[in-house]
């Protein structure tokens, strides 16, 4: 009996583990994503810069 | 489960305080500490990409295609931790598990939305003031007005400039007014929701259904005061405009008449008491406008979401639900936050006064829409708060 309780909390703790870890898992691949986005962003901002030098020279 | 490794598992599930000082844990307090944990961590995502949301917005080389495919990702994200909680919640009810009772935490929480919504209304009020304030200003120039504007917004949306700026920028605050204190609240309130559907408790209940309801009219309060202000901005800019044209080209003529007439559309909606009327009112400046023209067609979108929420806001639902109708017979999409809203408190409204009619005319709406989740989206959401 003492067993199954035992078991029961262990299953317990892993469940709430294993969800965290999904959520934790679905927030870097969100931010990962993200970071893609903002790097596109700054790249065209790179490259308007560096075409208005072009156009100095 | 049992990939997980003992050394992740213990670095996230920390030990309950009170179970520290007992040898072995009850299963309630590990359940206790677990649901903690998993609220903190889903509160801190939903800030962060609230902060997130907020700088893109801000970020000036930022494309509408990169805001649409940020909020598109955060909403994905949402929705996967929404799934991956139920499925949590599922596990545990076959292991034949019982929730937590609600807590102090829970009460506290309580207090807090209601101090978020507090603060969200006084910031209304003050909004509405400036609007009455800066529409009786007879003696200046659009110039000084727009400049009197924006320091008065920038000084109730507090310190942050870019948020003012936005709205008189982009001359979009037709939008629902998600602020941060209304994010929080929806936040807050959906994770007690949470709570109560596992384990039920009257009192809290009564008390977040209050909430609900604050929340609801203060997003109904904001979405009239914004288009208000949305409103007095269009005129603003235009007279702005007349002012620096010395002598209009034929163009600048015809577009600046043009504007003054989506003004008066707009300006006539105070008039609009009925579906009838406002179906005659649409369908006349349906056939002015030029469809190849973005600034007509958006308005032609715009105004009669405008008359729907003047019903909503007025509680005339059954007027609200035949210019529903109207509105999803002539374009079947309702994504828009606006009309989702519009829909929850129509339902919401007819539950109210006319029970009885509830299941006909939500079954009616569905039928309509072409909503892949509307159960989801709409029937089991309640109004005000969004997804």
């Amino acid at each position: 009996m003492n067993n199954t309780a035992q078991n029961k909390k262990k299953i317990v703790k892993e469940i709430y583990a294993l969800t965290l870890l999904k959520i934790k898992k679905i927030k870097n691949d969100q931010d990962k994503k993200i970071d893609k986005i903002l790097k596109k962003i700054d790249k065209s901002q790179i490259d308007k810069i560096r075409n208005s030098i072009n156009n100095l020279k | 489960m049992s990939e997980i490794k003992k050394p992740d598992s213990n670095e996230i599930i920390k030990p309950p305080q009170e179970s520290e000082k007992k040898s072995t844990p009850e299963i309630g307090d590990i359940v206790k500490e677990g649901e903690h944990n998993i609220t903190q961590a889903t509160g801190e995502i939903a800030n962060n990409n609230q902060n997130i949301l907020q700088n893109i917005e801000k970020n000036p080389n930022a494309t509408a295609e990169n805001i649409a495919d940020i909020k598109q990702i955060v909403a994905e994200t949402n929705q996967e931790i929404s799934g991956v909680a139920k499925e949590k919640d599922i596990k545990l009810t076959e292991l034949g598990l019982e929730q937590p009772e609600a807590n102090e935490e829970e009460n506290k929480d309580i207090t807090e939305i209601n101090n978020l919504l507090n603060q969200e209304l006084t910031k209304i009020n003050e909004l509405k003031k400036v609007l009455t304030e800066v529409k009786n200003i007879n003696n200046k120039t659009a110039k000084e007005k727009k400049i009197i504007l924006l320091e008065k917004i920038t000084a109730i949306e507090g310190t942050d400039q870019a948020i003012a700026l936005r709205r008189l920028s982009r001359k979009e605050t037709t939008s629902e007014g998600l602020s941060a204190e209304r994010s929080k609240a929806t936040q807050k309130i959906n994770s007690v929701d949470r709570l109560l559907t596992k384990q039920p408790d009257s009192s809290l209940q009564e008390k977040n259904n209050v909430l609900k309801d604050k929340l609801n009219e203060s997003f109904l309060e904001k979405y009239q005061i914004n288009a208000e202000l949305d409103l007095l901005l269009k005129k603003i800019n235009l007279d702005l405009e007349k002012e620096q044209t010395n002598t209009p080209t034929e163009n600048e003529s015809k577009r600046f008449s043009k504007e003054d007439q989506r003004i008066k559309d707009i300006e006539d909606i105070q008039n609009i008491e009925t579906a009838d009327m406002a179906k005659e009112k649409i369908d006349k400046i349906m056939n002015t406008i030029d469809k190849n023209n973005t600034l007509d067609t958006t308005h032609m979108k715009e105004l009669p979401q405008r008359i729907l929420m003047k019903f909503v806001a007025n509680k005339k639902p059954m007027e609200a639900l035949k210019l529903f109708d109207y509105i999803i017979n002539k374009d079947k999409n309702i994504t828009s936050v606006i009309m989702v809203e519009a829909v929850k408190n129509i339902l919401d409204q007819i539950k109210k006064i006319n029970p009885d009619r509830y299941d006909m005319i939500n079954d009616r709406i569905k039928s309509k829409i072409e909503f892949d989740n509307y159960d989801d989206m709409i029937g089991n959401l309640p109004v005000g708060i969004t997804k």
